[in-house]
């Protein structure tokens, strides 16, 4: 018992004298604590398009989004989903459950999907990253009863990198060529299609599936509910606030994900 | 165990004292960093003050909130970024009255925005500044998780004006851009227009998003 705390200790050593760095100088508004976050200097320089003087391309998309006539389709599909079944349910959802008891809920689901990004990070080449999925995995299974708590990130400072396998294969130079947008499942691409199935294989939900596929469709709805609900009223407002919304929704994941494979 | 995580407990903190520290000299004065922190700020404290928060007092909140808002974002420059290449073929009237448009949905957007702050913390942690350009980088802790806010920036006389927000990656700017490019791939500029006016009247008033 006590030598494997010593191995996390050894384990945590080099980590925790290499990553406080990041969370210099913060000063802060509001109570608590000081947390980690790394900067992209990128945006210190001009996007070209935006000083050019040339007039945009009159079809922009089409290269990135062929299927837009399907893809649209399919966007109102689940625009009407979520409108008539996803928003009243998790509306009644977090009536009844307190916030606080929200967001355990989705700290035990980030604890169970370790494998993912833990993989992930190997896969990259991110070994400080994947130290520290293991790490917060110790700490918040044990410390934090089961990954319902959040210690890790609380007081050791030591946050989730997302990884997924699209982000993987990203880095290893695959491109997003084409945007598709699924039912149920929202916004994607070809590349990040293959990647939802490389990480199902690290989905201990996948196993789950394989024994008993209610209750993983169980779990894995849940899963959503609880995540929309600490975010209930987003979709709303990111949709009041965009001229063109598919575009908007299109847009912003496309970036996002660029976002998340420079990173 | 409690006592393994104290150490390591310890061990971050003098980790983050050392190299704080030597940083947090290096910044001074009205750095771009410190003149956003000090707008979020005054927009924050007129959104926590008691006063301002009855029901009544809603308007004149908003109307404070919105003066320190015009003070630091330079919405001109948001909207010339978002057109883009189309900005240039457009006459001074009509680039006037495109900013004017965007002005106030993005006031409204803002206001949709940060009406419903409670107890959301923001963390100012860097600045980068390359001639008269900054960027500052931001989180904001809601529901115990971060997101990064980054401030693009430019200077004008003594200020630092922003021109781009950037929220976990996604830009702002580009977005809008993407989607007036896609607009007029199909429609002309004043369709545009008329869509902004369009959007401007069923952007609901009060934050919230009653109105769709």
């Amino acid at each position: 018992m006590i030598r494997n705390f010593l191995l996390i200790g050894i384990l945590f050593f080099p980590l925790l004298a290499g990553v406080p760095g990041h969370a210099e100088e913060s000063t802060e508004i509001g109570s608590g604590e000081a947390v980690v976050v790394q900067a992209s200097s990128s945006w210190l320089e001009d996007d070209p398009v935006e000083v050019s003087t040339e007039a945009p391309d009159s079809k922009p998309s089409a290269w990135i989004d062929p299927l837009e006539p399907v893809n649209r389709a399919l966007f109102t599909f689940n625009d009407r989903v979520y409108l008539w079944v996803v928003r009243p349910v998790v509306t009644t959802y977090s009536a009844i459950v307190p916030v606080k008891a929200r967001i355990c809920v989705r700290n035990a689901f980030q604890n169970l999907f370790v494998p993912i990004r833990l993989v992930n990070n190997v896969l990259q080449g991110k070994f400080v990253n994947s130290g520290v999925e293991l790490g917060r995995f110790v700490i918040n299974s044990t410390v934090g009863v089961a990954g319902l708590f959040d210690p890790a990130r609380e007081y050791l400072n030591l946050l989730p990198s997302k990884e997924d396998f699209g982000q993987t294969l990203g880095v290893y130079g695959i491109g997003d060529r084409i945007y598709l947008f699924w039912p149920f499942l929202g916004p994607s691409t070809l590349r990040d299609t293959l990647g939802l199935g490389g990480d199902y294989f690290l989905n201990p939900l996948s196993c789950l599936a394989v024994a008993d596929w209610h209750s993983a469709l169980g779990a894995k709805s849940g899963e959503e509910v609880n995540r929309n609900s600490l975010s209930l009223g987003e979709y709303e407002k990111l949709k009041a606030e965009s001229f063109d919304f598919y575009v908007a929704v299109r847009d912003g994941y496309l970036q996002l994900r660029q976002h998340e494979i420079a990173r | 165990m409690k006592r393994i995580l104290t150490i390591l407990g310890i061990v971050s903190v003098v980790g983050v004292l050392a190299v704080g520290g030597n940083l947090a000299s290096a910044s001074v004065g009205q750095e771009p960093l410190e003149q956003v922190r000090v707008s979020v700020e005054k927009v924050i404290q007129l959104l926590t003050e008691p006063g301002l928060k009855a029901p009544g007092k809603r308007g004149e909140r908003r109307e404070r909130v919105l003066s320190v808002v015009r003070q630091r974002f330079d919405f001109k420059e948001m909207a010339k970024r978002s057109l883009a290449g189309q900005w240039q073929k457009r006459t001074e009237a009509e680039r006037e009255q495109f900013v004017k448009l965007f002005s106030q949905i993005l006031e409204k957007t803002y206001i949709g925005r940060v009406e419903s702050y409670s107890d959301e913390k923001v963390l100012f942690n860097k600045q980068e500044v390359k001639d008269d350009r900054a960027v500052v980088n931001t989180v904001f802790v809601k529901n115990e998780k971060e997101i990064p806010i980054i401030y693009r920036l430019q200077q004008v006389k003594d200020q630092w004006l922003v021109y781009d927000v950037v929220i976990e990656g996604v830009s702002l700017v580009m977005n809008y851009r993407t989607q007036f490019n896609q607009i007029l791939g199909k429609e002309d500029f004043p369709a545009l227009v008329k869509r902004l006016e369009e959007k401007l009247v069923s952007m609901p008033d009060d934050g919230s998003a009653s109105g769709l």
